[in-house]
């Protein structure tokens, strides 16, 4: 937890000081890509309070899932469908899948205590 | 062992999620709306103008700290700052019109045509109206005239012209014609105004016949505003 919380402010310093910059073009699919990145972050948030937390299988879902939802959207924007649809449904819904079940998780240990 | 490496897997994992969050915000936050050439030339228009208004407001400073720094220096060797006030004072008076001035300038005699009617012409086409004596003012201004009258009245900016039959009343006093005009400024340029080939004042005289007489002087001599203004509607508005 905490290493991630310092690696995500790590990043955002990263992000506000790098002068680092692509084609407004690309901003869909990279908004995508985050979606689905965010939906991982969740995933993994909720397993490891059910403590099945597996680093590969992180990882793997944080690279995989992003690269595949940019590319879905890219190949959408080609084909003409907005197949990034798809991406925000999927990814959406499970993020406030996982939200709701880590809401469960919590409100479970705080009424043990 | 292991603990560390997954650790700083997720580190890393994060630090790349930060990243693009931002990345994406930062890219986001700037418009790329389609933008035409004619409104970029627009913009770049009002880009202009604020900068020279801003050069205005610069020079306002500039010129509001001199005097400013004169205030000063008079309250320093004088104690008071008593004269340079009725200094300003004697200048808005001179601005306003209520001291007499004299000055470089042309004297101009407008007065009704002496010819006899055609048959079945418009009387009207022979005498001066208002609107004429208005349009020579316009002309005198525009070649640069500071200070205008007409039969002694001083020009003021509430001055009107008004047609009261075969006479004009100006600052709420009547006359008939000849109307003499008087206007300081350069006595070159308004002379041409009054005399140049198809100017107001030249066709009066050469198509309609008025009688336009005019010379210019070098100590035209114009008395001050007679009246006195009664402010009933204006307040000054402070802080602008």
């Amino acid at each position: 937890m905490l290493f991630a919380i310092i690696g995500l402010m790590l990043g955002i310093f990263l992000g506000l000081y790098l002068p680092v910059t692509y084609p407004a073009t690309y901003s869909l699919y990279i908004s995508v890509a985050i979606l689905a990145a965010l939906d991982s972050v969740f995933g993994a948030l909720r397993s490891s309070i059910e403590n099945k937390f597996n680093t590969e299988i992180f990882v793997s879902g944080f690279f995989g899932n992003a690269i595949l939802a940019g590319i879905l959207a890219y190949i959408g924007d080609r084909l003409g469908v907005p197949l990034y649809y798809a991406a925000i449904f999927a990814f959406g819904g499970r993020l406030f899948q996982n939200f709701a079940i880590i809401r469960r998780h919590l409100l479970e240990r705080l009424r043990s205590r | 062992m292991k603990a560390i490496y997954q650790n700083t897997i997720i580190m890393l994992m994060f630090i790349i999620l930060g990243f693009t969050i931002v990345l994406q915000f930062r890219n986001d936050s700037e418009d790329y709306s389609f933008i035409s050439a004619k409104t970029l030339d627009d913009l770049q228009g009002a880009i202009s103008k604020e900068r020279e208004e801003i050069n205005n407001i610069k020079r306002l400073i500039v010129s509001t700290e001199e005097k400013l720094n004169e205030y000063q220096r008079a309250l320093e060797e004088e104690g008071s700052i008593k004269e340079v006030l009725i200094n300003d004072i004697n200048t808005m008076k001179l601005i306003s019109g209520f001291t007499d001035v004299e000055g470089p300038g042309i004297v101009i005699r407008l007065s009704d045509s002496i010819r006899e009617l055609y048959e079945g012409e418009d009387p009207n086409d022979l005498i001066v109206h208002d609107g004429d004596v208005l349009t020579i003012l316009n002309d005198l201004k525009i070649a640069g005239a500071e200070i205008l009258s007409i039969n002694g009245q001083r020009i003021l900016s509430t001055s009107e012209i008004k047609c009261t039959g075969p006479t004009i009343t100006i600052n709420n006093h009547t006359y008939g014609q000849p109307f003499i005009i008087k206007a300081i400024g350069n006595p070159e340029t308004l002379d041409a105004a009054i005399k140049a080939p198809g100017s107001y004042t030249s066709n009066l005289k050469e198509v309609w016949d008025l009688i336009v007489e005019s010379y210019v002087s070098d100590r035209v001599r114009i008395s001050r505003y007679q009246g006195d203004m009664t402010i009933r509607h204006i307040t000054p508005l402070e802080g602008e």
